[in-house]
């Protein structure tokens, strides 16, 4: 290069940085320090999920004490499906850490003399080889201590990190540790604790009985179950997270994988802040934040109106397949304004009408099928429409969606299927014994169709029989 | 049956793996009487009863190491990389102590390597490495060594070539035989092991 | 002049006296083979020769005899040097245990005091390639290394946390050698544990630094699927040989 070229490229590149340094003049950015003199002693107060514990309002540093124990145990990952599960702290994910930014911590890790193994923790919030998994390595029934100063605030994961790693952290050993900027998070009227996490087990989802680990699954990273707070139904029905209208509410939210990655939504709320990656950024109205495994987030929003608030990983079939499902639960007054509820139901007639072709001919009229073509045409509405809640089986979601497979709720008044299909359903009700609080939208489909569908299930997933025909559906119409 | 025993008491002979009684000149014997007699705590290496051989060919307990601080590692002399830096270390803590705490201090090499390190290569190591007479350079049986790797918390794994791999860890044992003392990895400055010798000579 | 020699030999390896009236425990051979490491440098194979391996651990009432014979090895006799404070945990006081648990494999023995147990019966601690050798061992097959069905079951039990009250010895399955609960019972001490040098930090262990070991060099793993030897390898690699756990306890070989 010639030296003129290079003169020029040096003092761009200088007037380059100038801009820079002036532009960064947000004093909290990257700041770090270990001058700020530690006072005093205190021992952390750790919660389970979905509890956080209170807000730090010391202004100084301290010295805090952790005593963190492991414990492999046996637990259910849902109902009537148990696991052995190996936690920080006896549930998973493990109990909530909050510290100060400069604080020391020292860290007391205790494995039961009970675990069969050795475990150690490697902490996101560490500075230093192995975030702490070196200085941990304890034996059952012993007890490691290690000191660490907290540098950097923000949200980090901590895991165990003994070999094999996948298959320790796929066990459940994970959870959060916050740590608190100096000057203090916000102050909010509600935090919760929300940890992700994919399970792999020999039996498919929903296989009862006490389900083993499976290496090859793991390996494929492909789960039986994604959750949260590790079990399906941890934040749902009476475990569902809540809140009044008018709060602000803070998620906590960390993603132990080992395999995937969290696209984190909270249906019917749009997010305020975010904090991406638990760090010191704030991003302003955010639909889905990305949570990667050994990462984090933290979520603020107002509730302005009430309702039931989904959390789910919107990579959907998580959701709704494999359990990654949580409830916010707010009360309160409705706000119209801001969010009406349905306001009309009318027919749709496109200008200029013949653009598009309705299947009129068949609503118009209304050719009477055979049952063999019901229940092809069944079939073929069942899996556009009703598999994605009712599932390929009609066995449903357990607490969401109630089975069709030997339902007792129809099999006394089978008119019954063609009232909820036309009319909808929502509110409480029992089906084979288990309680479902849902909502099932009413559907517009032509008599023939529902006609179809009716009797298709009338005919599969253990149904007893029977058969529908248009004149049946407009009869039961109102 | 005679010929294996005369090749037993061979190996007794040219091996490290010596049986003797613990002789009267023994390089390291302790300072006065009474310390030998002082009851030794249940944490004292002194427990160890296996002999041990010196770079001199005298056997040894660690018994006789009591009164003294001591200052030992494991390492073996083949060792190309990480016990040259240990005994590097030993030194650099050795230059810094004054006349009057090394009066009570003494260093001490156990050999890892029963099978090759015999006294006279101790004596090689010594002379090339320039050690003083307040180091002992020892070696023992196989199982011995064991004991004693176990006993100090020193992980050992022996490769194909001969070689070890091995924790690196210099301890620091009271007047009573108690570690109170590891430093894992390699530290230029050694400040901890210094200022743990100048509380125990103070 | 068996006996003699066998004297002689005996006081070579071990300084401390030793009492012993002996029990019959059953061996069986195992034969030789070759033993693959976890973790090794290029392809560092381990010959074992044949050797007799006691078929079940050894029992509190086993352990018993011993002490009853060497009180310097009862719960109150021992050196701390040689043993932890949670030394016979589970015995009441220096020579009584529940009796429900006299066939029960004795655990929360240190090194040192399974291998003077050894020692005292005339035997030895296994090498972890002898005892890795013997427990690859299904109920059918030799080596049942790559059988996915042995390996998940090992691997359950894993998983598992300790039962509340150990089973006798004898309760899990009788492998091809003959050999009883080298799976399934509890974790067994061997002669060379220390030599697994994982640091507990598992993620570093393919790229040891010259720092912490003298070799260095590469450790990756030669079967990365198999996670129960992982697990045996961790646990190996988190002890050290005073530690007395609830869950370790071990077996003789000659």
């Amino acid at each position: 290069m010639k030296y003129h070229q290079m003169l020029i490229k040096t003092a761009a590149l200088t007037l380059l940085f100038i801009l820079f340094i002036t532009a960064c003049k947000n004093p909290s950015q990257t700041v770090k320090s270990t001058d700020e003199p530690i006072t005093g002693e205190e021992v952390a107060v750790l919660t389970f999920a979905p509890d956080v514990p209170p807000p730090i309002t010391r202004k100084h540093a301290t010295k805090m004490i952790v005593n963190l124990e492991v414990i492999e145990k046996e637990m259910e990952m849902m109902d009537g499906v148990k696991y052995n599960f190996w936690t920080f702290g006896g549930q998973v994910p493990g109990k909530f850490i909050r510290v100060r930014e400069g604080d020391l911590v020292e860290f007391h890790l205790k494995n039961d003399p009970s675990s069969k193994l050795p475990h150690n923790i490697d902490l996101h919030a560490v500075t230093g080889p192995g975030g702490g998994a070196v200085s941990t390595f304890t034996a059952p029934g012993h007890e490691t201590q290690f000191s660490f100063t907290t540098l950097n605030p923000g949200l980090y994961i901590y895991h165990c990190a003994t070999a094999p790693v996948g298959m320790h952290i796929a066990n459940g050993m994970y959870g959060l540790i916050l740590v608190e900027p100096k000057e203090g998070l916000p102050k909010v009227d509600k935090e919760f604790y929300v940890c992700q996490g994919d399970f792999y087990t020999k039996g498919g989802y929903g296989e009862s009985g006490l389900q083993q680990f499976d290496m090859e699954k793991a390996l494929n990273e492909n789960p039986d179950y994604v959750v949260f707070n590790g079990k399906v139904g941890a934040l749902t029905e009476e475990n569902s997270l809540k809140a009044k209208v008018g709060e602000t509410v803070r998620l906590f939210v960390g993603n132990g994988g080992p395999g995937l990655v969290s696209s984190f939504h909270v249906i019917g709320e749009i997010f305020d802040n975010v904090y991406p990656e638990g760090g010191s950024a704030i991003n302003h109205h955010v639909q889905t934040t990305l949570i990667p495994p050994g990462g984090s987030a933290i979520t603020e929003f107002k509730v302005e109106v009430p309702g039931n608030f989904i959390l789910v990983d919107h990579a959907i079939f998580r959701a709704f397949n494999k359990g990654a499902l949580g409830i916010l639960k707010v009360d309160g007054p409705d706000n119209k304004t801001i969010y009406s509820g349905q306001q009309d139901d009318r027919i749709y007639q496109p200008e200029g009408g013949a653009v598009q072709t309705m299947p009129t001919a068949d609503m118009a009229t209304a050719k009477p099928l055979t049952k063999e073509e019901k229940l092809a045409n069944g079939k073929a509405l069942y899996t556009s429409i009703c598999m994605a809640c009712h599932q390929a089986d009609g066995r449903g979601i357990e607490k969401a969606f109630p089975p069709l497979e030997k339902s007792d709720y129809f099999a006394a008044n089978p008119d019954k299927i063609i009232q909820t299909i036309t009319e909808g359903l929502s509110g409480p009700v029992t089906v084979n014994g288990k309680h479902f609080d849902g909502v099932m939208p009413k559907q517009t489909m032509s008599d023939n169709q529902i006609a179809s569908v009716a009797t298709y299930v009338l005919n599969n997933f253990g149904n007893k029989g029977g058969e529908f025909d248009a004149s049946d559906v407009a009869r039961l119409r109102k | 049956m005679k010929t294996t025993i005369l090749l037993l008491l061979c190996f007794l002979m040219l091996s490290c793996n010596n049986n003797q009684e613990p002789s009267e000149k023994s390089c390291c014997k302790s300072k006065t009487k009474e310390d030998l007699h002082k009851k030794i705590s249940g944490e004292s290496i002194y427990n160890l009863a296996t002999i041990w051989t010196t770079q001199d060919n005298d056997s040894l307990q660690m018994k006789e190491f009591s009164g003294y601080i001591v200052i030992s590692a494991m390492v073996f002399t083949h060792c190309e990389s990480a016990c040259p830096r240990i005994v590097a270390d030993m030194q650099r803590i050795e230059s810094k102590l004054t006349d009057k705490e090394m009066e009570s201090v003494k260093f001490l090499l156990v050999s890892m390597d029963p099978e090759r390190d015999t006294p006279a290569r101790l004596r090689e190591f010594a002379t090339e490495h320039k050690l003083n007479d307040r180091w002992t350079l020892i070696c023992s049986s196989q199982d011995a060594t064991q004991e004693i790797a176990n006993v100090l918390g020193v992980r050992i794994k022996k490769l194909e070539d001969g070689g070890f791999d091995h924790s690196n860890i210099i301890h620091v044992f009271d007047q009573g035989g108690i570690i109170i003392r590891q430093q894992n990895g390699f530290d230029a400055e050694q400040i901890e092991i210094l200022q743990a010798i100048k509380s125990l000579t103070h | 002049m068996k006996v003699l020699l066998f004297i002689l030999a005996w006081f070579i390896g071990t300084a401390g006296v030793c009492q012993n009236k002996s029990r019959l425990v059953p061996m069986v051979l195992i034969q030789g083979g070759i033993y693959l490491p976890l973790y090794s440098k290029n392809v560092q194979e381990i010959k074992v020769n044949s050797f007799f391996m006691d078929v079940y651990p050894v029992t509190n009432a086993d352990y018993l005899a011993f002490i009853t014979d060497n009180p310097d090895w009862s719960k109150t006799g021992v050196k701390s040097l040689f043993a932890d404070s949670n030394y016979l945990n589970q015995w009441r006081s220096d020579f009584i245990f529940d009796p429900e648990t006299a066939n029960s494999p004795v655990v929360n023995i240190s090194w040192f005091a399974a291998k003077k147990f050894c020692e005292c019966q005339g035997k030895r601690l296994p090498e972890t390639a002898e005892w890795e050798l013997a427990a690859r061992a299904s109920e059918t097959k030799g080596d049942a290394g790559k059988d996915p069905a042995f390996n998940q079951w090992v691997l359950n039990w894993v998983t598992k946390p300790n039962p509340v009250t150990l089973p006798s010895v004898g309760s899990t399955f009788k492998n091809f050698f003959g050999v009883y609960d080298l799976h399934g019972l509890v974790w067994e001490w061997t002669y060379d544990f220390n030599s697994a040098l994982t640091t507990g930090e598992s993620r570093g262990n393919s790229s040891l630094d010259n720092n912490l070991f003298c070799g260095g060099g590469s450790f990756a793993s030669k079967d990365i699927t198999n996670y129960a030897s992982f697990m045996r390898y961790a646990l190996r690699s988190s002890i050290k040989a005073k530690y007395c756990i609830a869950n370790v306890g071990f077996r003789c070989v000659k």
